[in-house]
Parts: structure tokens; C-alpha cells; sequence
């Protein structure tokens, strides 16, 4: 299964962005529901509070995987290395993915300025020990 | 719908209370950064008034990213003691995942 939508850089489009990929996946553990919508709220927020450009979301679902890229045209890239102090209240949604994903990363996209950054998320999984 | 408050007509239900003095404030439905704002704006009044804790009941928050972490950080440089009770799943899972569980204390 595949599916890509394109969505304009404004807030309620990481909402719209978790929508659409949630609705494309079907169902799923409410586990894993929660961890894809996070991962594709993040980012999505990323790309309409650095970036600042439309996005694209790309999802596909093979061999019980999901994988979902997010791609900008903005310059930059975020820098996810660091948990910031609890004094900082921003800078945790890729630390967020990191932790949900079961891989993730960032590449450029093409000759422009834009990145994508993608993860993938394996549906069919064990939950978490409680 | 006229008489939804913009935070909820952003996605987040909110209802402030007071237990023996101390703030509590339910959430509920998704906070996420379409609503953050206006939530963070509902909440000024109970912040302005300067309270030594403050208790968010967020057992009714189907979503919440980052942006509620932001939010909920921003309140606890505020109020020296921000407890989250009966937080939902997810909320949860955010909380201990980025290690906040000293700032943003869970009770039951």
C-alpha cells in the first residue's frame, strides 16, 4: 500500500497530516496508533515551524512495516542529538521519534534546499512489556 | 457550538476547578499545536494567580505531541510543583520518554 498527500505549512496541518496517515494504515493497536500519530505530528510541526513550506507525507506499508516520509523544501536541518533541559520546553520531537521509530532519519532531498525525514514503525509488533 | 471557548474549538476541551486551593485542570480530546496556544491563553488566569501547584487531570487526552510537552514545561517554570494525574497513555508514554518524570510529576 502507498499513499502521498501534500499539505500547506500552517498549524492545523499536522493534525490534518496525522488524519490522513492513521486513515491510510487502518487499524492498528492503540499502542502503535499513538506512537504513528506522534512520529507524523512531529514531523509535520517541523516542517511548518522550521521549514516553513508545504509538505509532502509519503506513507507504505510493506511486509507488516510502515514507513512515512515527511519532505520540505526548507533549509536547515533540525539537529536531534540532544534531550534539552527540562528548562527548555521545545526541541523534543525528534527526540520523540527517535524513541517511537523503529529506524528514522533525515536526507536531502534532491538538488534543492529541502530534506526529507522519515521512520518506520513495524505494525505487527509485540506491545511493550507494561 | 457558539459557546465553545477557542481552545476548544482548537481540539481541546478544558475545564478548570479548584481542590482545596490548589488548581486542577482537566484536558481533554487532542493538544497539539493547533490548540497549544489557546490552551496556554485559558490557562493565564490561573497562572497570573501565582500557585504553588497546579494538577493537570489529563486521562480524557486521546493526543498530545510535543507541543504539550512545551506547554506543560512552560507552566512548570511557572509553578513550582506541576502534577499530571491520571494521565492517558500516551501522555504517559511522551512524559517518560523524554525523561521529564522529575519535572512533570505522575500521581494516580
Amino acid at each position: 500500500m502507498k499513499a502521498a498527500r501534500t499539505f500547506p505549512p500552517e498549524p492545523g496541518s499536522s493534525r490534518a497530516a496525522r488524519r490522513f496517515v492513521l486513515g491510510a494504515v487502518g487499524e492498528v493497536r492503540a499502542d502503535l496508533r499513538d506512537a504513528i500519530s506522534v512520529m507524523v505530528s512531529e514531523l509535520a510541526m517541523n516542517a511548518v515551524q522550521y521549514a516553513r513550506t508545504e509538505f509532502r507525507v509519503r506513507i507504505q506499508v510493506a511486509r507488516g512495516t510502515l514507513r512515512v516520509e515527511v519532505a520540505d523544501s526548507g533549509a536547515g536541518h533540525p539537529a536531534p542529538w540532544q534531550a534539552p533541559p527540562p528548562s527548555s520546553p521545545h526541541g523534543r520531537g525528534l527526540l520523540i521519534v527517535r524513541r517511537l521509530a523503529d529506524d528514522w532519519g533525515i536526507s536531502p532531498a534532491g538538488a534543492g534546499p529541502g530534506k526529507y525525514v522519515w521512520f518506520t514503525i513495524g505494525l505487527h509488533a509485540q506491545a511493550p512489556a507494561p | 457550538m457558539a459557546d465553545l471557548n477557542p481552545a476548544e474549538r482548537a481540539g481541546t476541551e478544558l475545564e478548570i476547578s479548584d481542590e482545596d486551593g490548589t488548581p486542577v485542570i482537566r484536558l481533554a480530546g487532542e493538544l497539539d499545536m493547533t490548540s497549544a496556544d489557546d490552551v496556554r491563553s485559558a490557562m493565564e488566569s490561573v497562572l497570573s494567580r501565582a500557585p504553588g501547584r497546579v494538577v493537570f487531570e489529563t486521562s480524557g487526552l486521546q493526543f498530545m505531541d510535543s507541543s504539550g510537552i512545551a506547554l506543560l514545561l512552560s507552566v512548570a517554570q511557572q509553578v513550582p510543583a506541576v502534577e499530571l494525574r491520571a494521565p492517558s497513555p500516551i501522555v504517559r508514554r511522551l512524559i517518560e520518554l523524554t525523561g521529564l518524570e522529575e519535572t512533570l510529576r505522575i500521581t494516580p
